[in-house]
């Protein structure tokens, strides 16, 4: 039984977020200019919104000042998640070749520490010099450079991973679609504020929530009936009564801390008029170990 | 424990230093360190014969050498750990075959420094002698590993046969620097003798304050102009070792192909501005 808590008028239902560990890694491009950097991240990063249909989880774009990158030149972060650091490294080696190395000027970097357990992407990628491809290694980390039309793509060889958590939500409740619409914007703009956390939906929002498994057995996920309006009465539902509307946002993160605090922050935000309820989507505790309870992270990240 | 040792000039022998090393004899107490044996001529000495053996309040591992020491040769060979710091000059073969640690030498240093290095760090804040970081005679590889910085010129035939690794020189270089090198860096910030990367097959050799055109050999073709990112990170890094005459920015390089004489696939990279 949900014991209500209120942020204003919003009432925060006593449910919680259930995540779990994906490999997460963080990668640096820099280019000539800022905006050249970005394009590639942004290309880098499409159709990456969800591990149930995509290679990896990745975002979080963010502009770094070029005394904050290792060649000096304008650049900018991406944060990648995947469900192993197979997965991962399989992705990244697709997605830094066919969407970073092709984009004019760019470099891409490592942007955690190497730690034990790197996965190997610019190892890979130096295949594509035909043998023309150049080895530096510095205080053992080593650059690929290979030769490409406007002269170089330098690519790190190794990249440090980590256990970050993926699967941190809030769910938005509410009757009027726009003002929901809105407060979920607030929240993402809010939550985005917690450096090493992504948002991978479009706009950090996701209008189809999923459950897991289908009638149709080829499919891993299928529409979250019990969040759906428009079948209520059908199915068992979620929703209370006058809630037409539903918004999700999903948080991953390099740190189950980062996903804890980034939910409080959007918990605050997304508390406005036409919000009437805030909670989290979970499965009864059978999907992930980590349990980010919506009235404990508010208690734990005060105002 | 640490360790001072202060040269008493007291033979114009030459004198084997190879045990002058941080790992092993900074651990020892004054007194057991000053009962060490060194080579010297056909002989043998105390290293108190020779040094002023006392403590040091400075960091486990460091091995503090003062004086004029450049009859005393190998000082640091193979040494694995530990911070040697030399105020003085020294002879031939300072930091060869060494594996890691760093040694510091507020002074000159002599031939075949960091012969056949495979990693640590060398910073010589005066002048190095000929064959820095090259292989040994028969040898098929010189320097392996590991960084040498010279804050000001070096002799012939640096990096010879260099395998991997970083040289940089603040200053000028001799002639054949770079001489069959294998793989690896070696930079210059100042100019440079004749025939740079003669029979090199992979590697880099960069000028960094330009040299010229005429220095190279014709088995070296010019392949158009570039600022490769890659230098930048080395760039910082030397900056952030203490380094200063890279500077932190990347000039724009003219870069030459070669040795074609043998195939090789080297680059030499010339500051253009």
């Amino acid at each position: 039984m949900n014991t209500p808590r209120k942020l204003g008028e919003t009432i925060v239902l006593d449910s919680f977020a259930e995540a779990f560990p994906m490999a997460a890694a963080r990668l640096v491009i820099t280019a000539d200019s800022v905006r050249w950097a970005e394009t590639a991240a942004r290309v880098m990063t499409g159709y990456a919104t969800s591990v149930i249909g995509c290679d990896l989880e990745a975002g979080a774009i963010e502009r770094l000042e070029p005394d904050a990158t290792p060649d000096g030149r304008p650049g900018v972060s991406v944060l990648a998640f995947a469900f192993s650091r197979g997965a991962l490294e399989k992705a990244l080696v697709n997605r830094v070749g066919q969407c970073v190395m092709t984009c004019p000027t760019t470099a891409v970097y490592n942007g955690l520490p190497l730690g034990d357990q790197p996965i190997n992407v610019g190892g890979r990628l130096r295949y594509f010099g035909d043998g023309y491809q150049i080895s530096k290694r510095l205080h053992g980390r080593r650059y690929w450079r290979i030769p490409v039309m406007d002269g170089e793509f330098t690519c790190e060889e190794c990249f440090g991973t980590t256990r970050g958590v993926a699967g941190g939500n809030l769910l938005l409740l509410g009757s009027d679609r726009a003002a929901l619409l809105a407060a979920a914007e607030a929240a993402v703009f809010a939550a985005r504020l917690v450096p090493g956390v992504l948002l991978p939906f479009p706009g950090g929002v996701a209008r189809s929530g999923s459950k897991v498994g289908s009638k149709y057995r080829s499919l891993r996920a299928s529409t979250n009936t019990a969040y759906a309006p428009t079948l209520r009465g059908l199915v068992p539902s979620e929703l209370p009564e006058g809630v037409d509307c539903v918004y999700e946002i999903v948080i991953d993160g390099l740190t189950l801390e980062a996903v804890e605090r980034a939910t409080a922050l959007g918990l605050r935000a997304a508390a406005q008029p036409g919000v009437a309820y805030l909670s989290a989507g979970n499965y009864g505790g059978r999907l992930g170990p980590y349990h980010i309870r919506l009235h404990d992270v508010l208690n734990r990240f005060p105002e | 424990m640490s360790l001072r040792l202060i040269w008493r000039d007291a033979t114009r022998l030459p004198v084997d230093g190879g045990r002058l090393r941080p790992d092993g004899l900074a651990d020892l107490a004054p007194a057991e360190a000053a009962a060490v044996r060194l080579p010297v001529g056909n002989g043998e000495v105390s290293l108190g014969d020779l040094f002023a053996v006392s403590g040091l309040d400075a960091p486990p591992g460091t091995l503090r050498i003062e004086g004029d020491l450049r009859g005393v040769a190998r000082v640091g060979q193979g040494m694995g750990s530990g911070h040697l710091i030399v105020s003085g000059n020294l002879g031939s073969d300072v930091g060869s075959e060494m594996t890691g640690g760093r040694i510091d030498v507020y002074g000159n240093v002599g031939p075949w420094a960091a012969a056949e290095m495979r990693g640590g760090l060398i910073h010589v804040h005066g002048h190095a002698g000929d064959r820095l970081g090259s292989a040994r005679p028969g040898s098929r590889l010189g320097m392996r590993d590991g960084i040498v910085l010279v804050d000001g010129d070096a002799g012939a035939c640096v990096g010879q046969s260099m395998r991997r690794g970083l040289i940089a020189v603040g200053g000028a270089i001799g002639p054949a620097a770079g001489h069959a090198m294998i793989a690896g860096s070696l930079f210059v910030f100042g100019s440079a003798g004749m025939h740079p990367g003669l029979g090199m097959r992979r590697g880099t050799l960069l000028f960094g304050t330009g040299i010229d055109p005429a220095l190279l050999l014709p088995t070296f073709v010019p392949s158009g102009h570039d600022r490769p990112p890659f230098l930048a990170v080395y760039l910082r890094e030397l900056a952030a070792l203490g380094f200063k005459p890279a500077g932190r920015r990347t000039p724009r390089l003219r870069r030459y192909n070669g040795d074609l004489s043998i195939g090789g696939q080297g680059e030499i990279l010339v500051a253009v501005e």
